[in-house]
């Protein structure tokens, strides 16, 4: 038995998200702006907490929730993706964006709603029995549902929310029906005595939960063929709610498979590299061929976000010892790649209110800054050298290479081609276009330039300096070595 | 005695079926009160009365929100008199009457005799499930708090009424 | 046979209503009348159809009942073991209606529980 301290994170991001709530109640519209910087602080306090933790392993509560370095890595992430959307957020929550959309108000509850999804997804990867598991995924995919159909006058808004909850509580529901019968099978809710108890399984009954149990993760991780809601849910939410998901939801959805894959199916996980290998492929293809021909940024991104899931999948390919790292260390660069990116959108849509991909054009004459660090966040996630999605693109693939799939390295090869040239079909806009004359020139905005700036240094230096993957890589060994 | 068991599974998928393909949504309603009262009754055949309570219970709300929500939503044109007049004529109350009674009449057949040859091998007491749940699983309760007040603050903000504007509410 | 008190439970619910069916059967005088056809509505005259849309208020109301029905749910088999649980599962529920409280508090700040 481990002290308390393994749980603090959690405990300050639930204390930061009730204060915000309680706060918002006793104050005036104009003070509400501190809500925000509240929510924030909270999420950096919980990062330092996390940062300092010592020793990162325990448990509590008999086992039933759980700290291990991967999960510390998963909880820095999720909170520094929170992070970055509540500070994305901010402009276009406290009016002072030029273009602020009806109905994006109500901070209180916004930031409430954010944090407790975060809370979710941070206890989503220390669970270790399903009734949690399933609990802090409802927790962590519920907020999210009601974020994006935040703006309710808005017909696309109220869209996105709609069917992210039908299709959320459809993968929901085949999840917790998998379960069900996971549990039927092994007698117990405890994830490794499951793993213990179906190694040897072949009924049909076990098949079917694995179906029902992955196809609900493919949802969580977009994987082509449950891919279907994320276009729309994009494209509909506000935008700083689409940055928020195009990130959590992706990490959550990649916790999830963790949990799912190894510690679940551990033993199973060499038997389908056929099957991951494939659903890589076409994940990877469809969501860059359909990307091509996108004009909004938001779906335009969302395709984007699905083939980036395509990459995630061939970490789970071969050996676990090389994959993991692999995986997180990616996760890592596509957040903050893809936070640089919509940190740029969202900054564009407040001062604009535009968001199809010609209207970027002519930035870099009117905010080379700004179009620079877009750039170089595009860059990092086509996979360009010497920028980190580069770096992480090129340990994923070796993976695949390693694990004899050299088809699939081919096929990743081509998308990568493929995303480049959409991606470059922004910069293009940028940088090559002529500006429109009549419009405005957008204005910077304090918190999103120092938000951009950052996360652009980070992309550029988090290939470069390898501390941070060898830091991945040790913390992935001791986890490798405590799952046996 | 699994016969019990299949006569409720059968009420189960059979009212699912009809509440998944009726054309009015309050009929569809009561075949899903229907299903839901019959995967109670599996769950009590089964040898856990707690679940089966909770079931019923929690679902007597839930299935009240969703009749005033459906109620709320539907679209109401000229087409309400006349399924009006056919909800009147109580003959849609067949259908769901007749298999709550196939339930009620297992449920006397169950409570009859002794539980113990019930299928289930073990029975969980309430008290069994409520050490589980104050012990070991106590995270699970804290959350599903959570879970609950951010659902209520999700539902209050999409549902909240605007003074200020009319036009335009979804 | 602790069950049979359901049954008898059952049993007694069900003459409840059959005889007070019965006994107003055999008791009331039998004038029926048009009248009598229309749907009570606390005594007011019924005006059109019950298909109309219905404020959305009342679905607020709705789920503020359904969450604190399933903090109810939650509460009995608390009641069940209060005893063997004792002061960690006191300190454990009181989290957990804190939370719900802080839900109502909410709600009833907001204004969700004023009906305009």
């Amino acid at each position: 038995m481990t002290t308390m301290n393994i749980a603090y994170p959690e405990i300050i991001v639930i204390a930061t998200a009730f204060i915000v709530l309680v706060a918002d109640l006793f104050m005036t519209e104009r003070s509400r702006a501190a809500l925000a910087p509240i929510a924030a602080l909270g999420l950096l306090v919980g990062i330092a907490v996390t940062a300092t933790l010592t020793p990162v392993t325990g448990e509590l509560l008999g086992g039933r929730f759980a700290m291990d370095p991967v999960a510390w890595w998963f909880k820095i992430v999720f909170m520094l993706a929170s992070l970055v959307a509540v500070i994305m957020s901010m402009d276009t929550l406290d009016g002072r964006a030029r273009v602020r959309p009806r109905g994006m108000g109500f901070r209180g509850e916004y930031y409430w709603i954010m944090l407790s999804s975060v809370v979710g997804m941070m206890l989503l990867i220390s669970a270790r029995d399903l009734v949690t598991l399933f609990v802090s995924l409802e927790i962590a995919t519920l907020p999210l549902m009601v974020l994006a159909a935040w703006r309710r006058d808005d017909a696309k808004s109220g869209e996105a929310g709609l069917k992210y909850v039908i299709l959320g509580a459809l993968a929901s529901a085949f999840i917790v029906y998998g379960f069900s019968i996971l549990y039927g099978l092994a007698r117990s809710a405890d994830l490794n005595e499951i793993a213990r108890a179906v190694a040897t399984e072949k009924s049909p009954a076990f098949l079917l939960a694995v179906a029902l149990v992955l196809a609900g993760t493919g949802f969580k991780l977009t994987m082509v063929p449950f891919h279907m809601w994320a276009a729309d849910v994009y494209q509909g939410a506000p935008t700083p709610v689409t940055a928020y998901l195009s990130v959590a939801s992706k990490a959550a959805g990649l916790a999830f498979a963790f949990q799912i894959l190894f510690r679940l199916f551990g033993d199973m996980l060499p038997q389908w590299g056929a099957l991951i290998a494939l659903f890589a492929a076409i994940t990877m293809t469809l969501g860059n061929v359909v990307a091509i021909v996108q004009h909004n940024i938001k779906r335009f991104m969302a395709f984007s976000a699905i083939s980036q899931a395509g990459y995630f999948l061939l970490g789970f390919l071969g050996d676990a010892s090389e994959g993991v790292p692999a995986m997180i260390f990616y996760l890592l660069v596509y957040v903050v790649s893809n936070l640089a990116v919509f940190a740029c959108i969202v900054w564009f849509a407040n001062e604009t209110g535009k968001e199809q991909i010609e209207d970027y054009r002519g930035l870099s004459l009117t905010n080379p800054l700004t179009a620079l660090c877009m750039m170089i966040g595009l860059f990092s996630l086509a996979g360009i050298p010497p920028l980190s999605g580069f770096v992480g693109k090129f340990f994923l693939f070796s993976i695949a290479s390693k694990a004899g799939c050299h088809w699939l390295v081919a096929v990743a090869a081509v998308n990568s081609t493929i995303s480049l040239y959409y991606y470059l079909r922004v910069v293009r806009q940028m940088y090559i276009e002529p500006a429109d004359k009549e419009a405005q020139p957008p204005s910077p905005s304090t918190s999103i330039s120092i938000t951009v700036a950052i996360l652009t240094i980070v992309v550029s230096i988090l290939g470069i300096v390898p501390t941070i993957y060898q830091h991945i890589h040790a913390a992935t060994i001791t986890w490798l070595a405590s799952l046996q | 005695m699994n016969y019990v068991f299949y006569i409720a599974a059968a009420v189960a998928v059979f009212s699912t079926l009809m509440a998944i393909t009726r054309a009015n949504a309050v009929h569809a309603l009561l075949y899903m009160i229907t299903s839901l009262l019959s995967s109670s009754l599996i769950f009590f055949v089964l040898g856990a009365p707690y679940i089966a309570a909770l079931q019923a219970i929690v679902y007597a709300g839930a299935i009240m929100v969703l009749f005033v929500f459906i109620i709320m939503m539907l679209n109401q044109g000229p087409a309400s008199t006349e399924q009006e007049r056919v909800w009147i004529s109580g003959k849609t109350w067949v259908g769901p009457t007749m298999l709550c009674a196939v339930l009620l009449a297992e449920l006397i057949w169950i409570v009859r005799g002794d539980p113990a040859w019930l299928p289930g091998k073990t029975i969980i007491h309430p008290k069994d499930v409520s050490k589980a749940l104050y012990g070991p699983y106590i995270l699970v309760i804290e959350l599903a708090s959570m879970l609950l007040t951010a659902g209520l603050v999700g539902a209050y903000h999409l549902g909240r009424r605007e003074p200020e504007r009319r036009e335009g509410e979804s | 046979m602790e069950y049979l008190f359901v049954l008898a439970m059952v049993g007694l619910a069900a003459s409840m209503v059959a005889g007070g069916l019965i006994v107003a059967r055999l008791v009331a005088p039998h004038k029926p009348g048009g009248l009598k056809d229309i749907p009570y509505e606390c005594g007011e005259q019924p005006i059109g159809q019950a298909w109309i849309q219905f404020n959305v208020g009342y679905y607020l109301f709705g789920l503020l009942f359904l969450v604190f029905d399933v903090e109810a749910a939650l509460m009995y088999p608390w009641a069940v073991v209060f005893r063997s649980v004792g002061l960690a599962g006191l300190i454990e529920m009181a989290i957990f209606v804190l939370v719900l409280i802080i839900g109502l508090v909410y709600a009833w700040r907001k204004g969700v529980l004023e009906w305009v």
